[in-house]
């Protein structure tokens, strides 16, 4: 019995939950549909940010490494330097003042705990007198200079070489002079004393004060050397500064000796420059640094450094780990809202779906709702049982989705395109408390979304329930409202001003990250607009189709298309979820191909080839020639397995020239970029694309090496503007030389020619070698696959070649995919296409099913006039397969449209606005025929299953207990 | 309306539109149920039987006229106020045991459910849903769910879900519809035993006529309005059983309704002549054409 119990209200609540439970177990497919759906979105919902901030520690921290240094990762508050004389906070009473304040700060703002603060104060350097020196006495020759200086924790940071740590004590000592000055001991690192040219016994002083003023006394205080040492690790966070610089002319006394004893104890010694600097160093662990934390922890140091400066006059703060924060702190938020941006789609396809198999469950138990309802049971408790429905199934939805999350950021960190993954490193990746109230909230408002058909089916009564059945059905409130004519019109809207531009808005990275998102979202918006919109269609698609096959025999395509063409509102849905599905596919195989060969293309251009070596040669200078090993030997580097490396090599020698036209038409001097090359060699190695020029490489290849005097020059420059035509002559000056050539051919782009450096011209290198002699140039390689340039540097030097570095296109390529937002945006692409494809294969699925016990009767009956149970899943299958082609037809012509329309103008995004070469929109029809295949074997796939659930309905029980209740 | 009536119905008219089609279910129907008595509305299909038990039970409203269940105007009461009523104040019972149950909760925790959601799930409602679901002759099959009972058993757990919250009114539209006539009779009879140990006023909605042997009072519907009366007369000389009376209903503004059998077999259609017989307190309806006369019909006042 599930209404037992104690307690009055808790006796209600838990008369609900166990209501509540008993509901789930008798509809376990809504139950498990519900789950799969609130885990998706708090999986989605939760990757998003997840992702981002693993991307962006992950930026931070090799951002951090790549600019090494002790101040990185510290907080550093100094004394300002220019307070003397009459500089009140270098007393001892103002440090322990601002000691006192910044102790309590950084444990306050920074979690830093007193203990763990670096302190360090230091006078500043004096001459390193003996004691036995006569102060007065004119100075030796090398006296050297240094300082005293106390730091925290330094036994842990040093390894002694020799004698013995510095006792905390502070002795007395009776100068030569007969006055009395403290002595403390100290130890120094060992580069300091070798360089002074001191050793462990030293006995000196340093004196404080100006001796010729009568008002200042002189100040001294003597210490004694008694070890020296070597730091363990410079590169220790614990060390506030260079540690070189930190050791230079420095005695390290106690902090006791220094601040308790000669401070605290000895007024007399005290001077301004006894305490010149005193830093405190809050030094934060790198490893523990997150992106989503950079803002705490800026907030912490700007309240540390708020305070320092308000309470403490005359200090200083100095970090750089602040300003990168603040940076980090703001690129994370672009990210996280771009990609939340972009996520949207998924939550929305995901609710989508939560709402339909809420509506196909709530049409199941309609009759229960309202017989709930003619009991007397009010709407709200009704959306109460939903709830506390909800909430059970929330709570562990959570926990998967949460787990989810993980997964999904770290899947989207693996992404290299759209359906691709790469190995990497995975991200470091903590769940936050946030991050579970995001996903605690995506769970409440996907509850919200659900509890519409609820609150819609809990209105009527069993009265108003039958009206309603029997009433002709109306078109969906959105279309009656005209919202996907509204939404579809912002998607058009969003189309013409993307037309009308020819640039996003944006100053900063932050403002072009935030509108190349945006400009991917404005595609999915209109993907997600007219696929809404072209449901208005799909019952006229349904009825003329129903119509033609009207003739057709068969029973079961007869039962199923009249069954789709009677009541289409109940399959919009599921038509809906697929054509999305593969719009959604569509559009981003090939928006995926489009950025993917642009990059490669930009790369390939750039470098012009697989591989460009920057070599030199040999310089003679008796002979004033170069030698330089010929090109070909660039072939003869093997790997470890004898396998060759290089299969192509060409010799590539760019110069600055002036270009001189003569024609009977122009007469003209045009600075060009000179690539000299072997023609043959050139045109198997470089990297071309069909655009390039209006003849074939080869063509013009042929055309160079058939005249060494031949020049191929950019098409727009001079054929273009100046009318020079292929036979006109043309001269150029190269190194003070000018050389006769004839135009024997167009370029409208040259691999690896910037094109910011005006126009190019291409000739042949023998012949310019010939007239002003060789120098070294540049070798393009054509290199057999995984074999990485860098690697080629020292077997080329071992065959004389002088290599000295490389680019490889094909590392720049693995970088340039790496890039977080566009890792992000396939990640977030490849997702939504996985989100959409599961949910629209459960879609069907839970549709198969159900609709098929709704139906129990209307089987009953043609089983009794003689229909078998195959036919029976015949019609199920043949209505499933009917939606698969329609959704599957209409869904890939929206995705392709949506390509062809949009993806044009990703170019307009940040670095692409100037980038060349031209962007080409790409077409992925290999890749939507892929997801075509994974489609059709997961569909054929599941029809297996959905027919042995059809087979378990009990038809006859069914049709016996009731109309509805399957 | 006589002061003990229960339940009160005048002039009551429900209008359906469908499409564009206006239907007229209830055209101006009188009826006045005493508290605590048994009785039944009979009718053909689309008398607007159901109709009217609909909108006693507070499913559906009226289009125009008054119609109160125990002192409730349900023509105006607001939408908490019928939640509350269809709550406490009235059971219903319909043909369909899947109307009735909900199917996986067992036949304890289906009466157990009205009490929770009027806030109650303890003890003492266990207890009563126990002794219900004994009284209605289900002591054995208390934790069955409903496709494991017999036709005749769910309606028995219907009538106990129905008086979960202890209405005072209890409507039963068909509840032997889908019964044998052993069963139907067996629902009569525990329909009568709970109207006689608890005073609850039971209207009966059905096309049975043999229902009058079990009710103290059948009326007949026809075409939205009340046509005919059968009342039981008990202890009448020289009779075992209770005798039937049937009685024509003359409304407030005069109307009668003359049975279509009595028409049909009298031939009397369209007009008719009326004698008024004041000596002997008679009314007779002639057909207007003598010629195509059969006979008369009479009424006596």
């Amino acid at each position: 019995m599930i209404f037992s119990g104690v307690g009055a209200a808790g006796r209600t609540v838990l008369a609900l939950v166990g209501f509540a439970a008993r509901r789930l177990r008798s509809n376990p497919i809504h139950a498990l549909t519900t789950l799969l759906g609130l885990s998706l979105t708090v999986g989605v919902i939760t990757a998003v940010p997840l992702y981002a901030e693993g991307m962006s520690t992950r930026l931070l921290r090799e951002h951090l490494r790549a600019s090494p240094g002790p101040l990185d990762l510290g907080v550093v508050i100094e004394h300002g330097e220019a307070q003397l004389p009459d500089d009140p906070p270098t007393s001892p009473a103002a440090y322990r003042r601002a000691d006192r304040i910044l102790s309590e700060a950084a444990a306050t703002y920074l979690g830093v705990p007193a203990e763990a603060i670096v302190r360090l104060v230091r006078s500043d350097n004096r001459h390193l007198l003996f004691t036995s020196d006569d102060p007065d006495a004119p100075l030796r020759e090398g006296v050297p200079w240094g300082g005293l200086a106390a730091i925290t924790g330094l036994a842990d940071n040093v390894e002694m070489l020799e004698g013995r740590a510095a006792a905390d004590e502070v002795y007395t000592l009776r100068l030569p002079s007969g006055a009395l000055a403290p002595l403390v001991e100290a130890v120094a690192a060992t580069d300091m004393l070798d360089a002074a040219g001191l050793v462990v016994g030293d006995q000196v002083q340093l004196r404080f004060g100006d001796p010729r003023a009568i008002d200042t006394p002189q100040a001294v205080v003597a210490v004694d050397i008694v070890g020296r040492f070597a730091p363990i690790d410079g590169r220790r966070a614990y060390w506030p500064a260079e540690v070189e610089e930190l050791t230079k002319n420095t005695l390290f006394t106690p902090p006791a000796a220094f601040v308790d004893g000669l401070l605290a104890r000895y007024p007399e010694v005290w001077h301004p420059r006894l305490l010149d600097r005193a830093v405190w160093f809050a030094p934060l662990d790198d490893a523990a640094l997150q992106a989503s934390s950079a803002g705490r922890t800026n907030e912490g140091i700007f309240a540390v450094r708020t305070i320092a400066e308000r309470v403490l006059p005359f200090m200083s703060v100095r970090t750089r780990l602040e300003r990168d924060l603040e940076r980090f702190e703001s690129r994370l938020a672009v990210l996280t809202v771009a990609l939340l941006a972009l996520s949207v789609p998924i939550v929305v396809m995901v609710l989508g779906f939560m709402r339909l198999s809420v509506s196909l469950a709530i049409e199941r138990q309609r009759q229960e709702v309202a017989l709930l309802r003619s009991r007397g049971v009010g709407v709200a408790q009704l959306v109460g049982v939903y709830l506390v429905e909800g909430l059970l199934i929330g709570a562990p939805a959570l926990v998967a989705g949460l787990a989810l999350g993980l997964g999904f950021a770290q899947a989207i960190g693996q992404t290299a395109s759209f359906l691709a993954f790469d190995a990497r490193a995975p991200l470091d990746i903590t769940l936050t408390g946030s991050q579970v109230a995001v996903g605690a909230a995506a769970i409440g408002v996907s509850l919200l979304a659900m509890l519409g058909p609820v609150v819609g089916a809990a209105r009527l009564s069993i009265v108003g329930a039958k009206q309603q059945a029997s009433r002709s059905l109306d078109r969906p409130l959105y279309q009656r409202r005209l919202l996907d004519v509204l939404l579809l019109a912002a998607a058009i809207a969003g189309l013409f001003l993307l037309r009308s531009v020819d640039a996003l808005p944006g100053e900063t990275d932050d403002d072009l990250l935030l509108a190349d998102t945006l400009l991917v979202l404005a595609p999915i918006l209109f993907i997600f607009a007219v696929s809404v919109f072209a449901l208005r269609a799909f019952p006229y698609a349904v009825r003329a189709l129903a119509a033609l096959t009207s003739r057709v025999s068969g029973v079961s395509a007869f039962v199923a298309l009249r069954q789709i063409g009677r009541s289409p509102a109940h399959y919009t849905s599921l038509v809906l979820l697929l054509s999305l599905t593969f719009a959604l596919g569509a559009f981003s195989a090939s928006f995926a191909a489009t950025i993917d060969r642009n990059i490669i293309d930009r790369v390939y251009y750039a470098t012009g080839a697989d591989a460009r070596i920057f070599e030199s040669g040999h310089f003679d200078p008796d002979a004033r020639s170069w030698y330089i090993a010929p090109v070909d030997r660039h072939l003869d580097v093997v790997d470890e397995d004898g396998r060759q490396v290089v299969t192509e090599a060409a010799r590539h020698w760019v110069k600055n020239a002036l270009l001189h036209v003569d024609t009977p038409s122009v007469n003209a001097l045009r600075e060009v970029r000179l690539h000299a090359v072997d023609p043959i060699p050139f045109a198997r190695t470089i990297a071309w694309r069909e655009d390039y020029a209006t003849t074939s490489l080869n063509a013009l290849a042929n055309a160079l090496a058939a005249d060494d005097r031949g020049v191929i020059l950019e098409r727009e420059a001079f054929h273009e503007t100046m009318g020079v035509q292929i036979g006109d002559k043309v001269t150029m000056e190269i190194n003070r030389v000018v050389l006769p050539f004839v135009v024997v051919g167009w370029m409208d782009a040259l691999p690896s020619h910037d094109k910011g450096a005006g126009s190019f011209a291409v000739a042949n290198l023998t012949y310019i070698g010939r007239v002003i002699g060789r120098s070294p140039w540049n070798t393009l390689v054509r290199l057999v696959p995984d074999a990485p340039a860098q690697e080629l540097i020292q077997p080329l030097n071992d065959l004389d070649i002088r290599a000295l570095r490389t680019v490889d296109a094909r590392s720049e390529i693995v970088d340039a995919r790496s890039d977080a937002v566009l890792v992000g945006t396939f990640g977030l692409l490849t997702l939504a296409f996985i989100v959409a494809a599961g949910l629209t294969l459960s879609g069907f699925g839970m549709h198969a099913v159900l609709s098929f016990r709704r139906r129990v009767q209307e089987f009953g009956i043609l089983r009794a006039m003689g229909i078998s149970t195959r036919q029976m899943a015949a019609i199920v299958a043949l209505e499933q397969g009917f939606l698969v082609l329609l959704g599957t037809a209409v869904g890939t012509v929206i995705g392709m449209v949506t390509a062809a329309l949009f993806v044009p103008f990703l170019e307009l995004s940040a670095g692409e606005r100037d980038a060349f070469p031209p962007f080409i929109v790409d077409t992925a029809w290999d890749d939507v025929g892929k997801i075509y295949v994974v489609f059709g074997v997961l569909i054929a796939a599941a029809l297996p299953l959905s027919i042995r659930l059809l087979r378990r309905v009990r038809t006859h029980e069914a049709i016996k207990f009731g109309e509805e209740t399957g | 309306m006589s002061a003990a009536a229960h339940v009160h119905c005048q002039d009551l008219v429900r209008i359906y539109k469908i499409a564009d089609l206006e239907v007229v279910a209830l055209r101006g129907l009188n009826l006045e149920v005493a508290a605590g008595e048994m009785m039944a509305i009979v009718g053909n299909s689309g008398s607007g039987k159901s109709t009217l038990l609909n909108i006693l039970g507070g499913l559906d409203r009226p289009s125009a006229g008054a119609c109160s269940v125990g002192g409730l105007d349900l023509v105006d009461a607001s939408g908490a106020e019928l939640a509350e009523y269809k709550r406490y104040e009235v059971g219903f019972v319909w043909q369909q045991s899947a109307r009735n149950l909900i199917p996986y909760l067992s036949a304890l925790d289906n009466v157990l459910a009205p009490m929770l959601f009027a806030g109650g799930a303890g003890a003492t409602e266990a207890r009563r849903a126990r002794e219900l679901l004994a009284a209605c002759g289900l002591a054995e099959r208390m934790n069955h769910r409903p496709p494991q009972l017999s036709g005749g058993e769910q309606q028995r757990v219907a009538i106990a879900v129905a008086l979960a919250n202890e209405p005072e009114l209890l409507l039963a539209d068909e509840p032997t519809g889908e019964v044998d006539n052993q069963t139907a009779g067996d629902i009569y009879e525990l329909l009568r035993r709970l109207n006689a140990e608890r005073r609850l006023t039971v209207m009966i909605v059905t096309h049975d006529r043999d229902v009058t042997r079990h009710v103290s009072r059948v009326v007949a519907i026809r075409d939205g309005q009340t046509s005919s009366e059968i009342v039981q007369r008990v202890g009448l000389p020289g009779a075992d059983e209770p005798a039937h009376e049937e009685y024509v209903i003359v409304d407030e503004t005069g109307r009668l309704q003359i049975p279509r059998d009595y028409l049909e077999e009298l031939g009397i259609s369209g007009r008719a002549t009326v004698d008024v017989d004041a000596a002997e307190g008679r009314l007779v309806v002639r057909p207007a054409d003598p010629s195509g006369a059969r006979g008369e019909t009479e009424s006596t006042p």
